[in-house]
């Protein structure tokens, strides 16, 4: 069903909100009589902020490593070789214990170079299927190909990022290969973002970044979100969401970047590409109650770049009353494939909101996509924010604990059994990747000082398995 | 010297402490709409006025001073947020006495939808809709890259229109 009149709704919903009452000032004036002035003056030299951030930072993570190292685990009232993260009874797989960790022994932890926490603030990051890890910053693009331990900083396209123009995506297919979108809006058209019109212009190298060449430029009338996605060096796909309503726009090449065509300006949902014809979509979320699922079909697929779509059975979903249906986002899509007709994905049902219950279920086809099936079910608290990475086809990491610090969780027998090698500061995890059983990086949300305008993202990485991490260091060459 | 460099502090403190309270109303609507919850945005602001009060000093420029406390309240609004989502309320959905039709009011179904989103996505929408800022001007509000802004606000409207319809769907098993 669409909701043209939604936006209005909320304009209307929001104005109903008679938030500003006069007692406001009084109260604040009140509360500001009371509170005690806890910061003294200090005489002598100021702290630089940012080193006391980055003290604080490296504090929180020694200590929160030393307290998951040192500390017993604390395993309450559950079944012997249960884990305690999981609520049994929530589901009918219990999750045991494994008695061997089976990702690789993780050896003695390597602790890492003492790394300005604050360095490792990346706009984006990511890991091609190669194992190259990259991250945008500010106005530099850094690969490693050596798992993070050492990078190599190229140049961007030519933007002035801020006023005229600005770094739509940025995605990465292996070392020498790379696309960035650029957006050029002109200054006085951004107060009417609805009616502004935007030219997009894909960059792309084939050198590692040491020169870029220039597509073709397209204009879009409105306020959209672009998003680059290649399947290999040669097959990309560029879609164009509108931020607010509307169907997608979606671009393809076939050769590397140099030529653009629209196969589809009628998708919506979440569009990832998974070859040079198949586009997966799925929404955001959908409630299933008495006698089956409400609201749009969660996943469908498309087999000509976008033309056309079907619907995609999932067994099982919405055989229970849920609060929150969703297929689980994650690297590098939701529906991932490790061989041409082997693939995963992973649903998320929220089935009890007090206290919260989650079941993650996942599902395999062995068919490239035509049929599904459940092939294990994972309970958890909360539901996570991303869906599993997954190694092959019995190797997988799922992340837990959506909304504190990042949990990783591992299972070497397809979601049977699992294990949680470790524990990083973070308020959320938005990504995580690994090149092996040891070899691991995440982009996280940190907020290593606790101070609330210090948030942002930044690159985490592991070598040990997960059990010590460290901000990735840029400056090591 | 000392003295010259207290009163001028003091003089900092008053201007501060002015603007709290000047700002208090505003502050009050804008978590309102984020919180969706009158009750819950009087603590709020309070919350976030003693929080900037005792960061005070890390305030340079007063001249930023709105977009600095600004940035403080969302941020507590977020928290709340965050603790909301840990111990979600149950929402039952009821059909209200109108003559059988069983419709829920518009207003609460979007509160309820709203309340499904995730924080950060209930925060810019709340920007988008209740304050009726730009992109732009919610990229700048929240120090959030505008693509950011963009996708969130995507993502939170599909969701939101994935909720309402299965409310409506819900009203209409109800019926």
């Amino acid at each position: 069903m669409t909701r043209p009149d939604l936006e209005l709704e909320l304009r209307d919903h929001y104005l109903s909100f008679d938030g500003g009452s006069p007692g406001a000032a009084s109260r604040v004036a009140a509360a500001l009589d009371r509170a005690p002035i806890r910061s003294r003056w200090r005489i002598g030299p100021p702290v630089s902020s940012r080193a006391f951030v980055a003290a604080c930072s490296v504090f929180v993570v020694v200590a929160l490593v030393a307290a998951a190292l040192l500390l017993p685990r604390h395993e309450p009232s559950a079944a012997p070789g249960t884990s305690s993260i999981a609520s049994p009874e929530a589901s009918s797989t219990p999750v045991t214990t494994p008695t061997a960790t089976p990702f690789g022994q993780p050896t003695q932890a390597t602790p890492g170079p003492t790394v300005d926490a604050a360095r490792a603030k990346v706009d984006d990051a990511g890991m091609t299927k190669t194992g190259v890890i990259w991250a945008l910053r500010d106005t530099a693009l850094d690969i490693s190909t050596d798992n993070g331990r050492t990078w190599r900083e190229s140049a961007l396209p030519p933007h002035t990022n801020g006023s005229d123009d600005s770094i739509e995506d940025v995605t990465v297919a292996d070392a020498d290969h790379a696309w960035v979108a650029v957006g050029q809006t002109p200054a006085t058209a951004r107060a009417h973002p609805s009616t502004a019109v935007t030219t997009i212009t894909i960059y792309r190298t084939v050198d590692g970044g040491a020169t870029w060449q220039a597509s073709e430029a397209r204009s879009f009338k409105g306020d959209f979100f672009v998003g680059l996605q290649f399947v290999d060096a040669n097959v990309g796909f560029a879609i164009v969401e509108p931020s607010a309503s509307g169907p997608s726009t979606i671009m393809r090449t076939l050769d590397g970047g140099a030529t653009w065509a629209v196969t589809s300006s009628t998708a919506s949902g979440d569009i990832q590409a998974t070859d040079a014809n198949t586009l997966w979509s799925h929404v955001g979320s959908v409630v299933a109650a008495l006698d089956g699922m409400i609201g749009p079909p969660l996943l469908r697929v498309s087999r000509d770049a976008g033309a056309t779509w079907s619907n995609v059975p999932l067994p099982g979903v919405g055989a229970k009353v849920t609060q929150d249906l969703q297929v689980l986002d994650a690297w590098p899509g939701s529906v991932q494939f490790v061989s041409p007709t082997d693939g995963f994905l992973a649903v998320s049902e929220a089935t009890n909101p007090d206290p919260p219950e989650c079941e993650v279920l996942y599902y395999r086809t062995l068919d490239g996509g035509l049929t599904w099936s459940q092939v294990a079910v994972l309970p958890l608290r909360l539901c996570p924010f991303m869906g599993p990475i997954i190694l092959d086809a019995t190797h997988w990491l799922q992340d837990n604990k959506p909304i504190s610090s990042l949990n990783l969780m591992a299972t070497s027998d397809a979601g049977q059994t699992w294990t949680s090698p470790g524990e990083a500061t973070a308020e959320a995890v938005y990504g995580a990747w690994t090149v092996d059983g040891q070899d691991w990086a995440t982009r996280d949300q940190v907020n290593p000082d606790s101070d609330i305008n210090h948030s942002y993202f930044a690159l985490s990485i592991s070598w040990d398995g997960g059990i010590t991490w460290q901000p990735a260091d840029f400056s090591a060459r | 010297m000392l003295d010259v460099a207290a009163d001028a502090r003091d003089q900092a403190d008053d201007a501060i402490r002015s603007l709290l309270v000047a700002r208090a109303q505003e502050a009050q609507r804008l978590a309102s709409w984020i919180l969706q919850d009158p009750a819950a945005a009087e603590d709020a602001v309070q919350e976030a006025a003693l929080l900037a009060w005792d960061r005070r000093r890390s305030l340079r420029n007063l001249e930023t001073a709105d977009a600095w406390f600004n940035r403080i309240l969302v941020n507590v609004c977020r928290q709340e947020l965050r603790r909301r989502a840990r111990r979600p309320a149950v929402t039952e959905i009821e059909p209200i006495a109108d003559g059988g039709h069983g419709r829920v009011p518009v207003r609460d179904e979007l509160t309820r939808a709203i309340s499904t989103l995730t924080p950060d996505e209930q925060i810019v929408v709340a920007f988008r809709f209740g304050r009726d800022l730009t992109i732009a001007q919610i990229a700048s509000e929240i120090s959030m890259a505008d693509g950011t802004v963009k996708s969130r606000l995507h993502y939170a409207l599909e969701h939101l229109r994935a909720a309402l319809e299965a409310d409506r769907r819900v009203e209409e098993m109800l019926r």
